[in-house]
């Protein structure tokens, strides 16, 4: 079986622009250390919603977007395979990376064993869903994943259950992470994305955020 | 009747047209009904209406929507409010994308008696003055004024607000 890591290696290895959405907790920190892109979101709260986002640009866009989604958080807000599948031809790359616990928060159980999304999403609607374990067929997955088009995939790969060395926290702030993202798809646009001073003192008074 | 309240959806999804707003998400709600109706007649190749199966999913799929580029609405009845805190208060506020939410409210004293929306009709303006979302009442006399505040608060200055729907005002139950 492979690690978190070197899954994600291998997918940095493999895309090319594509927007990438990472469920929260240790993925993000894993993500973040392995490689830092514009096109990274860090999902760091919200657990369960890292589906939902990915759908949604990929949805204004038509742009191909990668999900890297973990056990617990799918668990959490499984609804998005029946959103996600409803809306084929939908151009996601959905990646369940699968070591049955919560491995952020202490590494408690999901589940007694690995549950079947392939079997939802294909209930669902996916164009393709595969469960994998080895490096060879991920790698080959994602590469027909990436080159061949029509979505919304699946790859549910089963992963190693330890906890490696924990990565560093996600050191930038959430406004950046967000920003820079949509900052690209403004400018593919002709847009620009204007925040002055004023906007951002504003800002702070109406939102919490000025506790980041 | 019923015609004020398909007036008041017309003028009010035209209203958030063209103040922008090019993405909508929605969860069911029969007080929203009318609107809802409305906004799927704007549909076209760059205004979407996606229907979410929770309201976080819609705040989510909203969020997507934006970091894409698009000024995003979610429809709610505010029952879906206490689905949506998580979202809100850990996606939307702290990455400062800027959601507007219409909220059609149940519970409201002498407009919907039911039970088990008492609680959530009572406390949809408290939740929203906690998370600091501004909010506004929708009427018949400020429907205009209602789209460019929206407007102005999700696109120029980048915050989330919402806009809070009455039964009476839109004649629910029909």
């Amino acid at each position: 079986m492979m690690t978190r890591r070197q899954c994600i290696a291998l997918l940095y290895e493999m895309v090319g622009d594509e927007p990438i959405v990472f469920t929260t907790g240790y993925t993000c920190r894993d993500a973040y250390a392995l490689s830092d892109r514009p096109q990274n979101f860090y999902m760091l709260g919200s657990m369960g919603l890292a589906a939902a986002i990915g759908t949604g640009i990929s949805i204004v866009t038509h742009e191909r977007v990668v999900v890297v989604d973990g056990d617990g958080s799918l668990l959490m807000n499984p609804s998005i395979l029946f959103v996600a599948g409803g809306l084929r031809p939908l151009n996601l790359i959905h990646i369940v990376l699968d070591n049955r616990q919560y491995a952020s928060t202490g590494g408690q159980p999901t589940g007694a064993r690995p549950y079947d999304f392939c079997s939802i999403a294909r209930e669902t609607g996916y164009r393709h869903f595969e469960m994998i374990q080895d490096e060879a067929t991920f790698r080959k997955e994602l590469r027909a994943a990436l080159t061949e088009g029509e979505g919304p995939i699946l790859i549910h790969v089963l992963i190693e259950e330890g906890v490696l060395p924990i990565t560093p926290r996600v050191p930038l702030s959430l406004y950046t992470v967000a920003a820079r993202l949509r900052h690209i798809f403004l400018r593919t646009e002709g847009q620009q994305m204007k925040v002055s001073n004023d906007n951002m003192e504003r800002i702070n008074d109406t939102a919490c955020c000025s506790h980041y | 009747m019923k015609n004020l309240a398909c007036h008041i959806a017309q003028s009010f999804v035209a209203g958030l047209k063209g103040g922008g707003f090019d993405f909508f998400a929605s969860v069911p709600c029969g007080v929203l009904r009318v609107m809802l109706e409305e906004v799927t007649r704007h549909v076209g190749d760059r205004l979407w209406h996606i229907s979410a199966l929770r309201e976080d999913i819609a705040i989510g799929l909203a969020c997507g929507a934006f970091l894409g580029g698009k000024q995003p609405v979610v429809f709610m009845q505010n029952s879906g409010l206490g689905h949506s805190i998580n979202a809100l208060a850990s996606l939307c506020l702290p990455y400062r994308v800027s959601c507007l939410l219409v909220i059609g409210c149940r519970g409201y004293p002498n407009q919907d008696p039911t039970e088990e929306n008492k609680v959530m009709g009572q406390r949809t303006v408290p939740l929203l003055t906690m998370l600091r979302i501004p909010y506004r009442e929708l009427t018949t006399d400020n429907v205009g004024e209602t789209a460019d505040w929206a407007a102005d608060k999700c696109r120029t200055q980048q915050c989330c607000a919402a806009v809070l729907v009455s039964p009476d005002l839109m004649r629910w139950p029909s």
